[in-house]
């Protein structure tokens, strides 16, 4: 069995532990940061909940994302936003932008902070059975503070568009003792590559490898961390617009080859461009590779047969629309 | 129906009109405040970027822009100012009156229902 299939393995039917440390992590201060936010992104968060997450994506005035983060709303805290790596110097530029009068401030603890995400069936148990006196979260999009064996810690029990995680949050210096417990007790380091192959396969679209800021959310599939009925946040009415007159024009797909694919290769229906290649799957399923693309409308279904500049079958095998059901 | 006026508004100002000023004063009026001003502000939000934001309080914040017009006080908070210079205030009533409305020369844009606005 190659490590890459090992990692997968404990992502599937164990526990595996991915670094995902360079993602962004900002603290959001201020009694108006709730509001603020729920003016500036696409979901209803004034609803969220002590001890909640919930995904949202930041918009701009034409609908397109400037990012796709997680809110945490913490008793007794400060916001936490969860957000796409190197993002923090754009978001807080963006939020700061629209911010007035409101009792706002953003701090930026990407640094300070390690984000350990445990993937797989066993990962509860294990973190439970390792740390038997820390409190653990009691539900998906739940998060509490915990003691994990005297590293105050933050734990998030994330369903991130039906990739289900649990994010361990702790100071940088303490990331390599927890990680070295969890290995002890039996969980597997997974690289990135096999954090990739589980997202392709579950359709799970990241900003930056997948979307960019020349998408809006509905071109991503995530119209699940989109509420149409909350009223008017920056970038509304273009979404709601996109929304009732179906004019996405485009959207990420999952596709299979036959053959290698490269990331960026354009994609062909006839003599058309039609698409690019987006995040590859590192290994193969049932000798297919596996990726998710960018793929105009007409060219989208499920079944129709693209190929590459170089020749390289590509069938569509599914349009992207991932996630729980909408907040409101 | 709203007013124009004759001159262009200066962009070191905003404008009230006379009616929009009445309305003040009644709104004030009916939850008895005596002494009051016009808080005039922008919000981020909103579909196209900033929102209008108007409330009736005793007195200025420490940094607002003071402006005295048809007996009524505006505040302008420093950071809405810049978004707001040259604008005039006026109410429209009636059937298809809309309320407060703003007619604003920074914004480019402004969303259908007119309470949000892009620069």
């Amino acid at each position: 069995m190659t490590s890459l299939a090992a990692e997968v393995l404990a992502l599937t039917s164990g526990t595996a532990i991915v670094d995902r440390s360079s993602r962004t992590r900002i603290v959001h201060h201020g009694k108006d940061a709730l509001d603020l936010l729920h003016r500036l992104s696409t979901n209803d968060l004034l609803g969220l909940g002590e001890g909640e997450a919930r995904g949202t994506i930041v918009t701009n005035g034409d609908g397109r994302i400037i990012d796709v983060m997680t809110v945490v709303k913490r008793p007794g805290a400060p916001l936490l936003l969860i957000a796409s790596p190197g993002r923090a110097g754009a978001l807080l530029e963006w939020i700061d932008r629209y911010t007035f009068e409101e009792d706002s401030r953003l701090e930026d603890v990407s640094d300070s902070t390690a984000q350990l995400t445990l993937i797989g069936p066993e990962s509860n148990r294990m973190l439970a059975a390792l740390f038997k006196d820390a409190a653990l979260p009691r539900g998906q999009n739940q998060w509490v503070k915990a003691d994990l064996g005297g590293t105050p810690s933050e734990v998030l029990a994330l369903d991130y568009l039906g990739l289900s995680t649990l994010e361990v949050i702790v100071p940088s210096s303490a990331a390599r003792g927890i990680r070295d417990a969890l290995v002890d007790a039996g969980a597997t380091i997974a690289s990135p590559a096999a954090f990739d192959f589980l997202r392709v396969r579950l359709g799970v679209p990241e900003f930056d490898a997948d979307l960019d800021e020349q998408n809006n959310p509905l071109e991503g599939g995530l119209a699940s961390m989109v509420s149409f009925t909350k009223g008017c946040y920056v970038g509304q009415e273009v979404v709601a617009r996109l929304d009732t007159y179906d004019k996405v024009q485009r959207r990420i797909v999952k596709v299979e080859a036959d053959a290698r694919l490269e990331y960026g290769a354009d994609l062909m229906d006839g003599d058309r461009t039609v698409g690019a290649v987006k995040t590859v799957s590192a290994m193969p399923v049932r000798d297919r590779i596996e990726a998710l693309a960018l793929v105009r409308k007409g060219s989208w279904a499920p079944g129709t047969r693209l190929t590459t500049a170089d020749g390289v079958h590509v069938n569509v095998t599914s349009t992207v629309d991932v996630g729980a059901p909408p907040a409101s | 129906m709203t007013t124009q006026l004759e001159q262009p508004i200066p962009i070191n100002t905003i404008r009230i009109t006379e009616k929009a000023a009445s309305k003040v004063k009644e709104f004030a009026r009916s939850r008895s405040m005596e002494k009051f001003g016009l808080k005039v502000g922008v919000k981020g939000g909103g579909c196209s970027g900033l929102t209008y934001v108007l409330d009736i309080v005793s007195g200025p914040d420490e940094a607002d822009k003071v402006i005295e017009e048809h007996g009524l006080e505006l505040y302008v908070p420093k950071k809405s100012f810049v978004f707001l210079a040259g604008t005039l205030l006026d109410y429209s009533d009636g059937l298809n009156g809309k309320g407060f409305v703003f007619t604003n020369p920074n914004a480019k844009k402004t969303c259908g229902c007119g309470t949000s606005f892009a620069v």
